[in-house]
């Protein structure tokens, strides 16, 4: 009875530490949230309380005022293409690199692996300079590219790995009924790999989606930020408005958090192998 | 000897040609913006150059040799930078460890729980650091007033603008973000790790402590190296939230290695002092993946 009793004491430990933790987690979202329905006065007032009237006006506020609108916009762009790019030619290298043989494979995957590493600052000064002899400064492409060749490491790897566990007997059939390795690569193998693709799309989104570092050196104009730089010009324009601020606290956060709902496991394995980069 | 069919031979060039054409799209796109650049910096990294003018200026390792002599603020960027990974390792680890461990136990819910600890790591670290930024101010800051009502009014203080409580500021909210990531990657550990050691523990009648130091902790030895070095690395990410939270302000007491390169090659356009800043993250990254890799013994790599 009382190995009973000092078990149900540790699960309830358990619990309140979990639930505390949770809590500490959970509150600075929420706040955010329930501060982007208040007035300033209210913010200030009563800083613990749920908003008396929630004022959507704030969104409005935020999306057009605010211009996190046209954000909302530029960062669907450059993902959208980021990603598209991505999802084509990630599979293509990485099944190249898993199953056909050539000269030089094993350095390519090497170089390939080192930019998971290396940490993007530190050729920031040289690929400004880049972007800029190839007047792509201030353009979209000024950020795809780089999101493309930083996000090219993490997917050909799940890629990859993905790929070298499909059983050869595959292709030996294909190549029996007189495939070409082009056909085999499109017709069978893709298909295979598409659950690995969905969770590098979703795991590049949600890196490009936030990503700020690129978009605050690479672009100069307002009305080509993204949304992290977007709300960072947003701040210093509405600097103690807080109710529309965290109105676009919360637009800026709400696409990743609905995928998490939605892949919340995908996403989670993915994030384990790609957060490990510098 | 064995006779391979012509039909074969043809098949085998056919993959080769295929093999390059399947992987020249992503080497081409990965070599220009992101092996050039890399590689590109170390030849910056010798001149002194505003980064626009026409004219470079060829000086040598001088910019190395500013950086380790007389650069004082480099050296407080350098110290804040190893503060941070030096708390992560010892306050991140060890929470995420007990999380792990007793998030691994089938307890209800521990789904649910597992999805919150992970949601920080979701969110842009722009409205991470704004909403930090807000919970730390002294007018309106849930944490003075949480002060206040606990009685401690003594310690309520406007914390990023004050000098010596700043770096200790951002590091919480650092901690709040990354915990999430070292409990998941701790959790896939544990769950290698067979049942039947706990349940032999058990019936040892080792407590959860001893269990904890004497049994998970060495066959998790590997995984918690890992994440040692993600400690390491993770600390030249912190960027964005520095960057948005305080400036790297109050006179530098925030400074750490990624802001000093930003502010030197983008503010005050000193792009080959700043290139030299880069190529030294670069050689601790490289560091980094060696160390790693020989930890995973290459498990990746086939």
């Amino acid at each position: 009875m009382n190995v009973k009793r000092s078990k149900k004491l540790k699960q309830l430990t358990i619990y309140i530490f979990l639930i505390v933790y949770s809590i500490i987690i959970l509150y600075p979202i929420l706040w955010s949230a329930s501060n982007s329905l208040k007035t300033n006065r209210e913010i200030y007032a009563s800083p613990w309380s749920l908003p008396t009237q929630p004022r959507w006006q704030n969104y409005a506020e935020a999306w057009s005022g605010g211009k996190i609108g046209n954000c909302f916009k530029n960062s669907v762009i450059v993902t959208l293409l980021s990603i598209a790019i991505i999802a084509i030619i990630a599979p293509m290298a990485a099944y190249s690199l898993a199953r056909l043989e050539f000269k030089g494979k094993r350095l390519i995957f090497y170089l390939f692996l080192g930019g998971m590493f290396i940490a993007p600052i530190a050729a920031l000064v040289p690929l400004l300079i880049l972007l800029r002899d190839l007047h792509l400064v201030d353009t979209y492409f000024a950020l795809i590219f780089p999101y493309i060749a930083y996000g090219l490491s993490l997917s050909i790897l799940i890629l990859r790995s993905f790929f070298v566990t499909l059983p050869r007997s595959l292709e030996d059939a294909a190549r029996v009924d007189g495939l070409s390795p082009l056909k085999i690569y499109w017709k069978i193998m893709l298909p295979l790999a598409l659950p690995a693709l969905y969770t590098v799309i979703i795991l590049q989104t949600i890196f490009v989606w936030n990503e700020f570092l690129f978009a605050l050196v690479f672009i100069r104009s307002l009305d080509m930020f993204t949304l992290p730089r977007g709300l960072m010009a947003f701040r210093g324009t509405y600097v103690t408005m807080y109710g529309p601020l965290n109105a676009g606290i919360i637009i800026a956060a709400l696409p990743p958090i609905i995928l998490y709902i939605i892949f919340s496991d995908r996403i989670r394995k993915g994030m384990v192998i790609g957060l490990q980069k510098g | 000897m064995t006779f391979i069919p012509a039909k074969k031979i043809q098949f085998i060039l056919k993959g080769k040609k295929t093999a390059y054409l399947l992987l020249l799209p992503a080497l081409i796109i990965f070599v220009i913006f992101f092996v050039y650049p890399n590689a590109h910096v170390f030849y910056l990294s010798l001149f002194r150059w505003t980064g626009i003018s026409p004219q470079k200026f060829f000086i040598g390792f001088e910019n190395y040799r500013r950086l380790l002599f007389k650069d004082t603020i480099w050296i407080k960027a350098v110290i804040n930078t190893a503060i941070i990974a030096i708390q992560s390792i010892g306050i991140q680890i060890p929470v995420a460890l007990a999380l792990a461990i007793v998030l691994n136990k089938k307890i209800r819910g521990a789904g649910i729980f597992t999805s919150i600890i992970f949601l920080p790591l979701l969110i842009s670290l722009v409205a991470i650091a704004m909403v930090w930024t807000w919970m730390y101010d002294p007018s309106f800051g849930i944490i003075n007033k949480v002060l206040e009502k606990l009685g401690l009014t003594i310690l309520a203080r406007e914390w990023l603008g004050d000098m010596s409580t700043a770096l200790f500021s951002v590091i919480v909210t650092i901690n709040w973000i990354y915990i999430g990531l070292y409990v998941v990657i701790l959790m896939a550990g544990l769950k290698s790790i067979p049942k039947s050691i706990f349940d032999a523990a058990r019936v040892d009648g080792l407590s959860e402590l001893q269990t904890a130091c004497r049994i998970t902790i060495p066959l998790l030895k590997e995984v918690i190296a890992v994440v040692i070095i993600m400690c390491i690395t993770g600390s030249f990410k912190s960027f964005d939230l520095i960057w948005i939270m305080t400036y790297a302000g109050p006179a530098h007491a925030t400074e750490v290695v990624s802001t000093h390169l930003y502010r030197m090659g983008f503010r005050r356009l000193e792009a080959g002092y700043a290139s030299a800043i880069g190529v030294i993250i670069f050689f601790i990254c490289l560091i980094t993946i060696v160390i790693q890799l020989r930890i995973m013994r290459i498990k990746i790599a086939k």
